[in-house]
């Protein structure tokens, strides 16, 4: 289950940040900082992000699912903000179609191959717009942690 | 003047589970193994067919139909595997 390895110190909620690179920084730094990605984290989400854009919008609501290939990660681990101001991605397999994203789920996955379930878990979770409106208002880690605990016992 | 070459081709998704967590594992899996560039086109989208996560939120389910487009030194190779990947089902299904 995914919640059940959701680290309280990769949570951010209401995050403030100006624009997409902004958003690579702050969640990815912290994922650099908590020992899950190496020091090119960063810099490779941003160059992927180019080529592959992550954006998605579930009806109506702007999500982005920004990851790099394995070798620039450490550690498995998600990352998950909530955004105070929605911030513009263009959306997966888009030339140049924009969303403004509100919710960030920012993955460290170092074995595409062994965490498939938990990737699509995390699909299924996120194409639940019920959810995501709940997380969007969501205030704390705690919070955050539960919506998804909930949503995970009905998968 | 690049002279790479291009492929693709229509399918429809007939296994049960559309390309969710197990198949779509063996498709990027192969998919990687290949040198071109490789989409999945579904509804106008063009999905990275190498990104598991890409794969994943396409929605690609039991009926959809696909275009797998590549392009590079072995695209027509990688268009044909990944084409009869889909058509004769995944190995643990």
């Amino acid at each position: 289950m995914i919640w059940e390895e959701l680290n309280e110190s990769l949570i951010m909620n209401h995050l403030d940040a100006k624009d997409s690179s902004d958003v690579f920084e702050k969640i990815g730094g912290t994922l650099i900082r908590e020992g899950y990605a190496k020091d090119d984290y960063v810099d490779a989400l941003i160059e992927r992000e180019k080529d592959f854009p992550t954006g998605l919008d579930i009806g109506g609501i702007g999500i982005a699912i920004p990851h790099t290939s394995v070798d620039h990660v450490l550690k498995h681990g998600i990352a998950i903000a909530n955004l105070k101001h929605p911030v513009q991605f263009i959306q997966m397999g888009m030339d140049d179609e924009p969303v403004d994203a509100q919710l960030v789920f920012m993955m460290a996955v170092t074995d595409p191959g062994k965490h498939v379930d938990q990737l699509q878990r995390l699909v299924d979770i996120i194409q639940d717009r019920d959810v995501l409106s709940r997380l969007l208002e969501a205030d704390n880690q705690n919070e955050i942690i539960s919506i998804i605990k909930d949503k995970e016992e009905t998968l | 003047m690049s002279t790479s070459e291009k492929a693709s081709r229509e399918v429809t998704v007939t296994n049960e589970t559309g390309l969710h967590a197990r198949p779509a594992s063996q498709f990027v899996q192969k998919a990687a193994h290949h040198k071109a560039d490789i989409h999945v086109i579904k509804d106008n989208r063009h999905i990275n067919a190498k990104s598991i996560m890409g794969i994943l939120s396409g929605g690609i389910a039991q009926g959809s139909k696909i275009t797998i487009e590549a392009e590079g030194p072995d695209a027509q190779e990688a268009v044909d595997e990944l084409v009869d990947l889909i058509e004769n089902g995944f190995d643990d299904e």
